[in-house]
């Protein structure tokens, strides 16, 4: 996989993540920045640790929501992987780049091989190189 | 010299590693570093007027820009009229704005 | 670019994934290349003291063959000069200042830590 080369280094943020969809308050914040450093004209690279990696698994599906007599239509359950696209196209639209990368061995174990396709599959050895190229990395670890 | 911008995430009440990460900063600040820290989720809760938190009530008369997210007041309908002293309510790009200023940006 | 990775979280993994997963981030940091250090604070302080490899889970007819074995896995590091520290007033806290820290664990005291955190140029904290 090819990451950095075309970025800028002087503009670029990387951030890893490690929690799965639906779990934590930490995954809003954590999409919150990333939305926010679009905003300031950064490129983004992102490595999505542990159970980060099933944010782009494409296989989410919305549900509607009986106790609130809601449809699946009406109910337009959020889904992380829609997130991920929204990022991507505001990006696209910035002329910004948005680089998702998986921890693979992370993938392989939680069976959660169909991503959207704006996550890559990496490792450990993409995260440093892209935070070696980075102005500055976010950690944003799990509990 | 670079900043230091601590995000804060966890709350005193139920995370012990909180109040060490309070100390650290008073330690940092104590030290002439400059120090800033941005509570978001439930680390906004201990910014509000009343609430009982006895280290991180003692960054507020440090040289420490505190600021809470204005977000996770909103949720826990805490109004920017009920923070504690020298607390700013802010928006999440000021963590953005201190990643590009080169930071040492710290999550907990 | 000098990294300080700092390690709350302890015992989260162990079993599931046969390490502490940002012990073995760590690792594959090194190994990438990257300048790093390692600071173990909380609970994480118990890694410090390990001496053998973790217990195996046994579940029904399921029996795990590769524990994790930290003794190994900080040997890993301290072994290639990564720094690796322990605070002494979480070993204290939680009776185990009498403990032997595994072979190039430096033990400080809290009132230190700023020097730790000075010494990077960012400090990563999962």
């Amino acid at each position: 996989m090819e990451l950095g080369e075309d970025m800028n280094e002087k503009t670029t943020l990387t951030f890893a993540f490690m929690d799965p969809p639906f779990e934590s308050e930490r995954t809003i914040t954590f999409f919150r920045l990333l939305d926010s450093a679009l905003d300031h004209g950064a490129n983004i690279h992102v490595f999505a640790y542990e159970g980060a990696v099933a944010l782009g698994f494409s296989k989410q599906q919305a549900h509607g929501n009986g106790m609130h007599n809601r449809d699946t239509d009406e109910e337009n359950h959020p889904l992380t992987k829609d997130w991920i696209s929204a990022l991507r196209n505001k990006a696209d639209s910035l002329q910004l780049e948005f680089n998702w990368v998986n921890c693979g061995l992370c993938v392989d174990e939680r069976g959660v091989l169909e991503s959207v396709h704006e996550c890559k599959r990496g490792s450990p050895a993409d995260f440093w190189q892209c935070a070696a190229a980075s102005i500055n990395t976010l950690a944003i670890g799990t509990r | 010299m670079q900043n230091y911008f601590f995000i804060q995430s966890q709350d005193p009440y139920t995370d012990r590693v909180t109040d060490d990460q309070f100390l650290l900063m008073s330690q940092l600040a104590g030290e002439g570093k400059e120090v800033s820290l941005f509570l978001t989720q439930n680390g906004v809760v201990p910014a509000a007027f009343q609430a009982e938190s006895p280290i991180f009530d003692k960054l507020l008369d440090q040289k420490i820009k505190i600021y809470a997210d204005k977000f996770s007041l909103e949720q826990r309908e805490i109004a920017e009229t009920e923070l504690k002293r020298n607390i700013e309510s802010a928006e999440i790009h000021v963590v953005v704005q201190a990643m590009l200023a080169g930071d040492k940006v710290i999550w907990n | 670019m000098k990294i300080l990775q700092v390690i709350q979280s302890a015992f989260r993994t162990l079993v599931e994934e046969q390490d502490d997963t940002i012990v073995w981030l760590s690792e594959n940091l090194r190994c990438a290349g990257a300048d790093i250090s390692v600071l173990l604070r909380g609970h994480a302080c118990l890694y410090a003291v390990q001496s053998k490899v973790q217990p195996a889970l046994h579940l029904g007819d399921w029996v795990q063959t590769q524990p994790a074995d930290l003794t190994r896995d900080f040997a890993n590091l301290t072994d290639f000069n990564v720094p690796v520290y322990v605070v002494e007033e979480d070993l204290r806290e939680r009776g185990l200042a009498g403990r032997k820290c595994l072979p190039g664990i430096k033990v400080i005291s809290r009132k230190r830590l700023t020097e730790v955190y000075e010494l990077a140029d960012q400090v990563w904290n999962w």
